[in-house]
């Protein structure tokens, strides 16, 4: 029996007090994510992501506004949101260190009244997925850090949730073993109709390829929420160009950004050039920030024009890029 | 209930595994009697010595602190099992809110986690004392052994520290400062005044108020008058020498149920405060 919405948050709020100030985390989120969706959170650091998901999860009480997930409500009915939810958190190293993989995956089961042999037959298909079977019998203490990832995506899926958190999933694993973890998401997306992924990420590839849905999220409140496709589409009127330069001052971005027709200027400092993405109203307004350009002594090395992505999207909602951010943080 | 003791094998397992982790049984042994054997012995040297000086007629307090001490160490160690194994999932595994979103109970959980600790520890009991009545002299004897009501006093001991101990990691699970602390704190506080080293007759009448107001000062006599026949005696001054045995298992009864009026909500309240804070997933990072 399917709800009609794997995820419904109305005005959810979320403040937190600290000594020093009250912090605003989630500012009026409204969602709705339907059974079998692959639904994706982008948004720079401390946009509020976690702490959705922390909500959704039952770990967290919002301070405002309403959560339901697999049609219960997260406050009054976290018990059964409980029996159809997973998470997976990446970045971090959990385990228990003297227990073996299998042991702990088994323990996990345990806490949903799983039955022993099922358990087993799971664990040793997903530790054959995610090429840790040869590990089953390693202590986790033995582990690296992204062994012990693989470990924890492996407990998230075992118990067949109806929704699945992954908060980062990917973050700190390898190129080979985070396509793998996509590739199996997607899988199990395709084969287990209505089930529900929820994933936040920093990749922009990663929710551009993987996700049925993006919602860009900033300062606690959601700028955009559609597909990849449709958000790019949103900039069809415009036009993005890439441009290659030599190291350029702050004053001529402050100077491109008072140019009525650019939406917006992003730069990424690279050794001797810098990378600048332009996106404006139309081709016409490209010689005026090339004199810019030439007026604060930078030159041009190349100039590309080319199809929007979801990073353009992206910078123009936020106001800048996410590695901007990054870099900031 | 069902999901309590669902939770409750997954912590034991998962305790017992952790906490009996020894490649070597004779290891294990040898562990479990380390601990309430040095206490037991380093209490009897003392008094040994104390009464070769002359000082204080120790005579009669040998089995009093030899068993005080020894039935203890396992108190203690129940005592804080659950603050321990929060913060040890909480923060050095990371693994509490994992737990804390499956649909399981979370104290069944913290309940096995305790009971596992004592079952690994247990042995170490009878082991010592066995030690102390052939190598210490202290008058223990499997003849006059109360077995009724050491059967009671042990039942009824595991109930209260129990809730004492969820009490404990309630507390703890609303602390958002590395809290490992607190049950250490309250165990060593209640060696005092409990009786477990000397009788509660030496402290000051203000602190006997407090003696007297701990359960585990009942525990610990009841323990004693089960073991050794001469506590049970009248004579034999204790500062509840007066209690007669049925009262003191009432007092006992009404203490469980009073720690699990006390720690039954308590835990609910806490799992919310954690919850409205965000500590679960908390790290400390120590
Ligand atoms: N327990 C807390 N106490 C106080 N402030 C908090 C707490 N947890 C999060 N915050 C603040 O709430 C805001 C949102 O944090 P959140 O973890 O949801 O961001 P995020 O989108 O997941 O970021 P990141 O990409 O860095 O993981 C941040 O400003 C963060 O500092
Ligand atoms: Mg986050």
């Amino acid at each position: 029996m399917q709800p009609e919405y794997a995820i419904r948050t109305v005005n959810l709020q979320r403040t937190y007090k600290t000594k020093e100030r009250i912090l605003k985390a989630l500012d009026g989120v409204d969602l709705a994510v339907r059974p079998g969706e692959l639904f994706g959170f982008l948004g720079p650091n401390g946009a509020g992501k976690t702490t959705t998901i922390k909500i959704l999860t039952t770990l967290l009480l919002p301070t405002g506004g309403t959560a339901e997930v697999w049609g219960f409500d997260v406050l009054h009915e976290a018990d059964a949101v409980r029996r159809h939810i997973n998470m997976v958190s990446g970045g971090e190293s959990s385990g228990y260190g003297l227990l073996t993989v299998r042991e702990n995956l088994w323990m996990f089961t345990q806490f949903h009244g799983m039955d022993s042999k099922l358990a087993n037959k799971r664990i040793d298909e997903l530790l054959e997925v995610m090429g840790l079977a040869d590990r089953a019998k390693t202590r986790v203490s033995f582990l690296s850090t992204g062994l012990r990832q693989k470990m924890n995506y492996i407990r998230g899926l075992l118990t067949d949730p109806d929704v699945l958190f992954l908060d980062e999933p990917t973050l700190g694993l390898d190129v080979e073993a985070a396509r793998t973890l996509r590739t199996y998401t997607r899988h199990w997306l395709d084969t287990n109709p209505g089930k529900t992924v929820v994933l936040t990420t920093h990749y922009m590839q990663e929710a551009d390829e993987l996700c049925d849905r993006v919602a860009i999220i900033s300062g606690g409140t959601i700028l955009a929420c559609d597909t990849p496709t449709s958000l790019k589409h949103s900039l069809q009127e415009d036009v993005v160009f890439r441009l290659f330069t030599t190291p350029v001052n702050p004053a001529f971005l402050q100077a491109v950004e008072q140019i009525a027709g650019v939406q917006s200027i992003s730069q990424r400092s690279g050794d001797q050039r810098d990378e600048l993405s332009l996106i404006l109203r139309d081709d016409a307004i490209l010689p005026h920030v090339l004199s810019q350009l030439a007026a604060h002594n930078a030159g041009l090395l190349s100039l590309e024009k080319r199809q929007p992505t979801l990073e353009d999207v992206f910078v123009n909602l936020v106001g800048h890029s996410l590695s901007e951010s990054e870099a900031s943080a | 209930m069902q999901r309590f003791l669902q939770a409750f094998r997954v912590g034991f397992w998962l305790g017992w595994k952790t906490e009996s982790n020894w490649t070597n049984p004779l290891f294990y042994i040898l562990w479990s009697l380390l601990v309430p054997m040095s206490n037991g012995l380093i209490m009897t040297m003392m008094l040994r010595v104390l009464q070769r000086t002359g000082n204080v007629n120790g005579a009669d307090l040998l089995p009093y602190v030899f068993i005080g001490t020894v039935v203890y160490s396992i108190v203690a160690l129940l005592l804080d099992s659950m603050a321990w194994a929060v913060l040890e999932d909480r923060e050095r595994m990371g693994m509490l809110k994992y737990i804390a979103i499956t649909p399981s109970s979370m104290y069944g959980y913290l309940w096995g986690r305790g009971f596992a600790k004592v079952s690994v520890n247990f042995l170490a009991v009878p082991l010592t004392l066995t030690f102390g009545a052939l190598v210490l002299d202290i008058p223990i004897q499997l003849s006059t052994i109360d077995w009724p009501l050491l059967l009671a006093v042990v039942v009824l001991g595991l109930l209260i520290v129990t809730f004492a101990a969820q009490i404990l990691a309630g507390v703890t699970l609303m602390i958002a400062r590395h809290a490992g602390f607190v049950g250490q704190a309250v165990s060593g506080a209640l060696y005092l005044f409990t009786g477990a080293l000397f009788p509660i007759t030496v402290l000051p009448i203000w602190m006997q108020t407090i003696a007297r107001a701990v359960p585990l000062t009942y525990w610990l006599e009841g323990m004693r008058r089960a073991l050794w026949v001469d506590a049970r005696n009248p004579a034999y001054k204790t500062g509840l020498e007066q209690l007669s045995t049925s009262n003191l298992l009432l007092i006992l009864v009404g203490a469980a149920v009073a720690m699990a009026v006390i720690s039954i909500p308590l835990q609910r309240r806490a799992e919310h405060r954690a919850k409205e804070k965000g500590l679960l997933d908390m790290n400390t990072a120590y």
